[in-house]
């Protein structure tokens, strides 16, 4: 299990709304910490994929249980 | 014995093929190519793909049934074709959803339900100013070769960089809060609900199925052939979560371009048929082609491009998503159908239209080869645009 300093909760907020608030909190963490984002929006999973690919953020882990996505990321620079 | 064998054999490959259709998105190019052949299919058929026209039938009959508007009664939804691809698209992304394991009714913030409403009451003004969403107006515009394609999208990636500059202002000031509305996760019915799901995927196919023979038995066969088309539609729509929203917003977004090249893809293939059936069907050469370049398409773009992102869905999304389950979305669509029918009431009665603009048939002014050299051309300088802006991110907001 990963150490989560951080938690975002997005549940039922659409795209791109997580991404957004993802890209905000993650600006204001420290290089190293562990955001944990948790959604709702199906589309979530690719825009996530994409958001750490172009910003070259570490996408740890990514969980679905039973309609609620959850995604972990490191903070890299 | 090697019967059962095989027969064992042959479950697993086709749980192989569900999990690959239904367990997995499929790649945005798929979807693009996908939707652009439907398109050309729905043009031979009986009409280009847009949302508007059945949008603005279901207003018609809203405003007549609460007393608003008298006269003579509209087509019914159910005859009116442009009402037959929207329900088909509706009942196709249901389906596909409920196939998936991913139909579920999600409730949205009150902030969000209420920019749902007002980007569906903008969709529905620059819809109608541009006689098309984007995907009328645009999408199969284009693919008509008309001009005023060319000035939506223009339009539509203003409005979808201003919408994005709204949203982003709103998430620095921290207002666009989760409320927590969803429930969490793990409670009683849900494994039941996920077992019943894809029978209930396949009750709705079939009921699509009963529909167009029921079409056919009435002696409508044309419009049940209609709605097999629009749950095609929808099936690719949600399965490939081609999003024209995406396509416009996130080169100014993360830089992403796997949208936009998707709808780039969808735009060929649709070109490319399109022009086939113009070129040698004469009398079909002009069909699609609205007298909205460009003032109508271009305003009418750029409105809709700000609605879109705030809504979080366009013309096709907004119904497709709404096939999914989320309630914002159902929002939308409901602005998007009272503005539509309002608004065209109130251009109707205003005397604006003819400034909309003039109808401007490209191989007209350019003949056909040059037409689509043109057409051709911007798209491949759109890909380009996209793809160096991905790689450098400068127009990226992150």
């Amino acid at each position: 299990m990963v150490n989560v300093d951080k938690t975002l909760d997005c549940r039922g907020l659409l795209c791109p709304m997580p991404i957004l608030k993802t890209n905000s909190v993650i600006k204001k963490m420290k290089i190293g910490q562990v955001l944990e984002m948790v959604a709702t929006d199906p589309g979530s999973k690719a825009d996530m994929k994409a958001w750490t690919k172009r910003t070259k953020q570490e996408l740890l882990e990514m969980e679905e249980v039973s309609g609620l996505f959850k995604f972990y990321v490191r903070k890299t620079k | 014995m090697s019967e059962l064998g095989n027969s064992a054999t042959l479950a697993g490959s086709l749980r192989e093929e569900y999990r690959k259709l239904f367990g997995e998105h499929w790649p945005p190019w798929v979807g693009g190519v996908l939707l652009g052949l439907i398109n050309v299919f729905l043009f031979i058929y009986a009409q280009p793909w847009t949302s508007l026209d059945g949008v603005l039938n279901w207003g018609d009959w809203f405003f007549r049934l609460v007393g608003l508007y008298g006269g003579q009664a509209p087509l019914s939804p159910l005859l009116r074709t442009g009402s037959i691809i929207n329900l088909g698209l509706l009942f196709g992304a249901i389906a596909a959803a409920l196939l998936a394991r991913e139909f579920a009714v999600r409730m949205a913030p009150l902030r969000e339900l209420v920019k749902g409403f007002i980007g569906g009451v903008l969709m529905g003004v620059g819809a109608t100013l541009a006689r098309g969403c984007n995907i009328g107006g645009f999408f199969s515009s284009i693919s008509a070769l008309s001009l005023s394609g060319f000035a939506m999208m223009l339009g539509l990636g203003i409005g979808a960089y201003l919408g994005l500059r709204y949203l982003l202002w709103e998430v620095e000031r921290g207002v666009a809060q989760s409320d927590g509305s969803v429930p969490a996760t793990g409670n009683e019915g849900e494994s039941t609900w996920r077992a019943i799901q894809p029978f209930l995927g396949i009750v709705f196919i079939l009921l699509a199925l009963a529909g167009a023979f029921i079409y056919d038995g009435v002696g409508y066969a044309q419009r049940g052939g209609i709605l097999l088309l629009g749950v095609t539609l929808g099936i690719v729509n949600q399965r490939s979560r081609l999003c024209f929203v995406q396509a416009f917003r996130e080169p100014f977004m993360t830089g992403d371009s796997v949208m936009t090249k998707g709808v780039i893809v969808a735009l060929v293939v649709s070109v490319i048929g399109f022009a086939i059936l113009k070129w040698t069907i004469m009398e079909r050469a002009e069909e699609f082609v609205r007298p909205t370049f460009w003032q109508g398409s271009l305003i009418g773009g750029l409105v809709f491009g700000i609605g879109m992102v705030m809504a979080g869905g366009c013309g096709a999304g907004t119904i497709w998503r709404a096939g999914e389950g989320h309630v914002k979305l159902w929002i939308a669509l409901f602005g998007y159908i009272l503005s539509a029918s309002l608004f065209r009431a109130f251009l109707q009665s205003s005397g604006l239209i003819p400034k909309l603009g003039k109808a401007i048939f490209l191989p007209e002014v350019l003949g056909w080869e040059f037409t689509l050299i043109v057409v051709f051309g911007v798209l491949l300088l759109w890909y380009l645009a996209v793809t160096w802006n991905e790689a450098t991110g400068k127009f990226t907001a992150m």
